[in-house]
């Protein structure tokens, strides 16, 4: 880790983390508006107006008609995925990739300090900014539910969507980062670090359609994060989460390793 | 204090650098002179231990120039052949991050060398001419005072004035005992600053000379016109090499000392008298001719 690097990301990308906490508050805000204890079937109701498979496809089903369950479908079966997703491809790129294929990363190994710990800076830098952005959502969730609606909460529940949200980033971000820091030009760096795990996101709507492509699940890291096994909680999420955080291990390491290894056209 | 032992590393036939060697004294200014895409730029990446060569290695003042980056680093200066800064600082700002980078305390020296090549820090880097982040990669590079500098076409984009300006820096810091590799390709600049140089061409070395050797040698070609013909026949019976004539505008060569060109061309009339610009090529050909010639 190194010091004067983590403040200058700060300091370049904390206007981005800002942008993504925003917009993410605001979408978990309308969905907790949106919940009403007392008739659970008006939303449902509303639901039925979109084709069956669109909400299968992005995970839009509630799981129970508790607060928990309600916002566990609605919040954490789409946009838990897409706008974090998003955030991550831009970080993960702008952080490695992008000072490579423009060559400013020479500024950054010119410097007194082994190739190692540039890297491991911006890894954890990125780990860092992902952590703190779902920290923060599901702090903010917390808040806002407790005031509307006090004493509804699981929040034990709720921990484990946010814990496995986090997981499911950590995977995610170390692909990301991998091709991020593993190619030298931004068509690769970024083009696979774009191409997997939208990849995977496709495939694992595609998968949640119905019978005809169910198989696809196996080829996703998304079908991993499955929250419906959250209601009621089974062990097997237990092993999802596991493989996930070996996923995420191995493609930082990964990372770090061929990045401090390889040639750089600077 | 700079060795490069052998390196090849190829992109392509005629590309890259092969079977290269040389090193560098400490105290030394060395001049790297080649070409566009002579390797000149693939030579230095592999001493700053960005890329790996196919075959070779090189040391920089004893050290690995790969593994052991980090250690060369506390006392390298280094400006890089196609500069990228952080676009969204303001010039004052990376170098703020620089000196973080280097745990530099002493802030003497920036200011100095902001002073001296008028440097305003203030602005965003992307809003800044090619000129200004070519002062500003020179400012980043001698701030920590080190004592090895390696330095890739530094004054590209650097005004007249300010080529003179670095030209002083590099004839103060030689005098400091400084050891500087520094390629280009304006013999003019190598002329000026360095003991040695290097010439190479597609990838291999063509001639490692005294850099006051290299101006002895150095063939020139001087545009003379003159006012009336009987004068032409009058030079070329004195024995003036007249490489090309149109009217009487003449072009003539003169290599090594010009005193003997001036005495005659004082017993014409001449309406005006330039110097042709010559390539690096063209002027490395001429050497090689007149090499060529010797040994015949």
């Amino acid at each position: 880790m190194n010091k004067a690097l983590f403040f200058m990301n700060l300091k370049s990308r904390y206007k981005i983390w800002i942008v993504f906490a925003v917009i993410m508050a605001f979408y978990k805000l309308t969905i907790i508006t949106m919940y009403d204890p007392d008739d659970i079937a008006a939303i449902d109701e509303l639901m039925r107006m979109f084709p069956d498979e669109l909400l299968q496809a992005i995970s839009f089903v509630i799981f129970d008609a508790t607060l928990t369950g309600f916002i566990g479908g609605y919040y954490y079966g789409f946009i838990i995925i897409l706008f974090p997703m998003i955030f991550t491809i831009i970080l993960s790129f702008g952080l490695v990739g992008k000072y490579v294929d423009d060559g400013s990363m020479a500024y950054l190994l010119a410097t007194p300090h082994k190739r190692k710990r540039i890297i491991t800076t911006q890894a954890v830098f990125l780990l860092a900014a992902i952590f703190t952005l779902l920290s923060f959502n599901a702090l903010f969730g917390i808040i806002v539910m407790s005031a509307m609606f006090p004493g509804e909460l699981d929040i034990g529940k709720y921990l484990l969507l946010n814990l496995g949200a986090f997981i499911l980033f950590f995977a995610v971000s170390g692909i990301t980062f991998f091709f991020s820091s593993a190619f030298s030009e931004s068509r690769q760096s970024l083009g696979f670090a774009i191409a997997v795990p939208v990849g995977f996101f496709v495939l694992d709507m595609l998968a949640g359609v119905g019978d005809t492509f169910e198989f696809l699940r196996f080829f996703t890291i998304f079908t991993l994060y499955d929250n419906a096994k959250l209601f009621p909680l089974e062990n097997i999420v237990r092993l999802h989460y596991l493989i996930l955080v070996m996923i995420g291990t191995l493609f930082y390491l990964a990372g770090i390793v061929v990045f401090s290894k390889k040639s750089l056209t600077l | 204090m700079i060795e490069v032992v052998d390196i090849t590393k190829s992109y392509g036939p005629k590309r890259g650098v092969f079977n290269l060697s040389f090193s560098v004294e400490k105290g030394e200014v060395f001049g790297f002179l080649g070409p566009n895409g002579a390797g000149k730029t693939t030579t230095i990446r592999q001493l700053l231990g960005f890329i790996h060569p196919d075959k070779g290695e090189a040391f920089v003042d004893g050290l690995r120039v790969f593994e052991d980056a980090h250690v060369i680093q506390q006392d390298l200066g280094y400006i890089a052949g196609e500069i990228a800064f952080f676009d969204h600082m303001r010039g004052k700002e990376f170098l703020d991050f620089q000196a973080r980078m280097r745990n530099l305390k002493d802030f003497s020296r920036r200011d100095e060398l902001i002073e001296r090549f008028e440097f305003n820090p203030r602005p965003l880097i992307r809003k800044m001419s090619k000129g200004m982040k070519q002062k500003l990669a020179i400012v980043a590079a001698f701030m920590h005072d080190p004592s090895i500098y390696i330095l890739d076409e530094p004054t590209s984009g650097l005004d007249p004035l300010m080529q003179g300006r670095f030209v002083e820096l590099i004839h103060n810091e030689k005098k400091r005992g400084k050891t500087i590799l520094m390629s280009s390709h304006n013999f003019g600049e190598v002329e000026r600053t360095c003991d040695r140089a290097l010439i190479i061409k597609h990838g291999e070395k063509m001639a490692l000379e005294n850099v006051k050797a290299l101006k002895e040698k150095q063939r020139r070609i001087y545009l003379v016109s003159l006012e009336n013909d009987k004068d032409i026949q009058k030079l070329e019976t004195d024995g003036l090499e007249i490489v090309a004539q149109r009217d009487n505008d003449l072009e003539i060569s003169v290599s090594g000392d010009i005193n003997g060109f001036l005495d005659k061309l004082a017993q014409c009339r001449v309406k005006s008298l330039d110097v042709k610009h010559q390539s690096l090529e063209e002027i490395f050909m001429d050497y090689y001719r007149e090499e060529g010639e010797k040994h015949e």
